[in-house]
């Protein structure tokens, strides 16, 4: 498998502190890789660069879609990442469009598509045919994922008023329908009670192995990073501190003396 | 801060009314009574008129008062007050009602009434531009009234000064306002909202100053006067009573573009980023929403309606001068929006009927319009905090049993 993601020597300082510390690593192509460590150890920082909400201290962060193109992600403005390379993301905090229909907000997901597709507003108050083709077909995507997130009956209600584990899956079928080449997850399974979480486990191993879509999560829920990623990377103090597959990074020493303590190694 | 007044003072309805009043006085004062006013050619910050701030606090107090002191039952009946819950054929009804109503008006009505319900008309297609700069996109623009202004001025100069016609003129009083929206937005829209509500309130007051100062340009303070009126192909040229039926009718024909460009709008993929936007900028970015080009596009659209809406204010006045663009008359325009309910043509649409036409009906009210004012704002906040019009309806809708629809 070749690489999609490939992050060399990233750091990112805020003023004297260092959240990300000279860290490289790479995503497979085709595969379910996690992030893990304890709080504040940098995970969601590592995202916000690789998304470009922040602009890194120093690295290179390529994206490989094809074996011939490749996108220097630190060239493109955050909206670029979405838009061009196709790096969406979900959030810690859920961000929906809380006011916005469920339907409403998987539409986002498909904006710059459908603004094309209305030649910026154009063929859209005219209502011409090719708007109109464009928009079903956004519509009835919007509604393939949503019937896979099991929301299909909520499509017209407002996003605030869905339950919390709703909201998780919304957010992630919103990113879904903009097609997305690598999907960024943080803490999708945070606040979720067993049932859902084990829904999000089979989830994503469908979205991964059945619709090819290369996933990259931020997880607590060790049940859940240790059944379905195929390669953890293990962050601490803005450090890589292990990186392999599930097996190797368990039973790797500096991890247990991390998450267990000093004593436990 | 308050500590040495004994607590159960601080903890009764006299305390807050007193405390919600000095917030609102202090609150409104830069707004109603500093203005910048010319001294011999000198710009001065001075006391200019405080009749109606005080009329204003005044208002604010008298609502918290029917707030804090109305009868329990009373409060409640405030509180549950229904939705206006119209359904889709009551609301078909009711459109068609309106539009052969205003259709039939001229008819009926005399050269005064007739002169009103072009101005409310005309405000009416304003406080819709300005839904889609505040409701729409969630941009806090606190100086719309200076597009309108530049568009008055504009056909004004160019028909006084250059013999333009106004059909002529009116492309550019649309295009002149979009492009002063575009100077002004396109730095300041990529900061944070609040900077961008302090700026736009200090570009209206820059272009009113100007209007002021440019005395060879604009005529200074006496502003443009004998603005030629439009005709409509040769229609409305003949004696006064055909050239106010005209006004009204080219005024109820741009609202009735403006009212079907921005429902329009709302569904087509630009509205819905506006909208996204204005729930939550960080998400749209991340689907790849160019959340600064669709700010833009929201000012400038809403600079183009406020331009033509000036244009027309001019033509029906015959003149313009400084004094109709004054901060008074954003802060009643934002009125408007908010009353009717963030985004709401309808709701919109009636309270600014109510603000434009209260006063005139009764010329006793206009004088006390700024108490009524603050009285209102109070109570609607309290009561519908989300304005008349609170439902948002969703600019698509999912059928299940007769497969997808667009509403
Ligand atoms: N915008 C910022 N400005 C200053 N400091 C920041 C900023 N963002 C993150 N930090 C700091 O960087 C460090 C790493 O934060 P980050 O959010 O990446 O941690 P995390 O691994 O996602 O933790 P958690 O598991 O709690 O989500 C923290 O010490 C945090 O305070
Ligand atoms: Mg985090």
């Amino acid at each position: 498998m070749s690489n999609l993601l490939t992050v060399t020597d990233l750091s990112m300082a805020f003023g004297g502190l260092v959240a990300v510390d000279h860290i490289s690593f790479a995503v497979k192509l085709g595969s379910i890789t996690a992030m893990i460590g304890p709080n504040g150890a940098g995970k969601t920082t590592v995202f916000n660069c690789v998304t470009r909400f922040y602009t890194p201290t120093s690295g290179q962060m390529v994206l490989t879609p094809e074996p011939e193109s490749a996108l220097d992600l630190h060239t493109l403005s955050p909206y670029k990442v979405a838009k061009k390379a196709r790096v969406l993301r979900t959030f810690q905090n859920i961000r929906l469009f809380g006011q916005m229909s469920v339907l409403e907000n998987v539409l986002i997901g498909q904006h710059n598509l459908l603004m094309r597709a209305s030649s910026c507003s154009v063929a859209g108050l005219l209502n011409l045919k090719r708007y109109r083709t464009a928009e079903k077909d956004a519509m009835d995507l919007a509604m393939g994922w949503l019937e896979i997130m099991g929301l299909t009956e909520d499509a017209n209600r407002p996003a605030a008023s869905l339950p919390y584990g709703a909201q998780r899956r919304l957010e992630i079928a919103r990113c879904l329908a903009g097609r997305p080449r690598l999907l960024c997850l943080d803490e999708p399974a945070a606040g979720l009670n067993p049932k859902e979480s084990l829904d999000l486990k089979n989830l994503l191993k469908t979205l991964c192995y059945q619709h090819g879509i290369t996933i990259f999560l931020i997880e607590h829920d060790m049940s859940v990073v240790m059944e379905i990623s195929d390669h953890i990377l293990v962050l601490d103090y803005g450090r890589l501190l292990a990186q392999g597959t599930p097996e190797a990074v368990r039973t790797h020493p500096d991890v247990i003396r991390a998450y267990l303590g000093e004593d436990a190694a | 801060m308050l500590s040495f007044l004994p607590p159960r003072f601080l903890a009764s309805s006299y305390a807050k009314i007193a405390g919600w009043t000095l917030v609102a006085a202090v609150i409104l004062f830069p707004f109603f009574v500093l203005q910048a006013v010319d001294h011999n050619g000198q710009l001065s910050l001075a006391p200019m008129t405080y009749r109606p701030y005080v009329l204003a606090v005044l208002g604010v107090f008298l609502g918290l008062c029917a707030v804090f002191f109305l009868p329990a039952p009373l409060r409640a009946l405030g509180q549950s007050c229904p939705d206006f819950a119209v359904s889709d054929v009551q609301k078909k009804g009711l459109q068609v009602l309106l539009v052969v109503g205003l259709l039939l008006l001229p008819l009926v009505s005399n050269r005064a009434e007739l002169d009103l319900a072009t101005v409310v008309l005309l405000s009416v297609a304003l406080a819709w531009g300005m839904t889609i700069v505040v409701g729409y996109a969630g941009l806090l623009d606190l100086g719309y009234i200076a597009f309108y202004a530049v568009g008055a001025y504009t056909y004004a100069l160019l028909s006084t000064d250059y013999g333009v016609s106004f059909w002529v003129a009116l492309p550019l009083c649309a295009l002149l306002p979009a492009a002063l929206a575009f100077c002004v937005g396109f730095p300041i829209l990529r900061l944070r909202g609040d900077y961008f509500a302090i700026v736009t309130l200090g570009f209206a007051e820059i272009v009113r100053t100007l209007l002021i100062n440019a005395q060879s340009i604009t005529g200074g303070p006496n502003g443009v006067a004998e603005i030629p009126r439009p005709t409509l192909l040769g229609w409305g040229a003949a004696d006064l009573d055909e050239r106010m039926m005209m006004l009204y009718v080219l005024a109820l024909a741009w609202a009735v573009v403006v009212y079907f460009v921005m429902r329009r709008l709302r569904v087509l993929p630009l509205g819905r980023a506006w909208e996204a936007l204005r729930e939550d900028d960080i998400a749209a970015r991340s689907l790849g929403v160019n959340v600064h080009r669709m700010k833009l596009s929201a000012h400038m659209i809403g600079a183009m309606i406020a331009g033509i809406c000036g244009a027309f204010f001019a033509a029906k006045q015959g003149f313009v001068s400084p004094e109709s663009f004054t901060f008074l008359d954003t802060a009643f325009l934002l009125a408007m929006v908010v009353l009717g309910g963030m985004g709401s043509p309808w709701g919109v649409a009636l309270a600014a009927t109510l603000i434009v036409a209260l006063p005139e009906v009764s010329r006793s009210f206009a004088d006390y319009r700024m108490l009524f004012f603050g009285m209102v704002m109070v109570l609607v906040m309290i009561f519908r905090p989300r304005g008349f019009a609170t439902a948002r309806r969703p600019s698509v809708v999912y059928k299940p049993a007769s497969g997808e629809k667009t509403s």
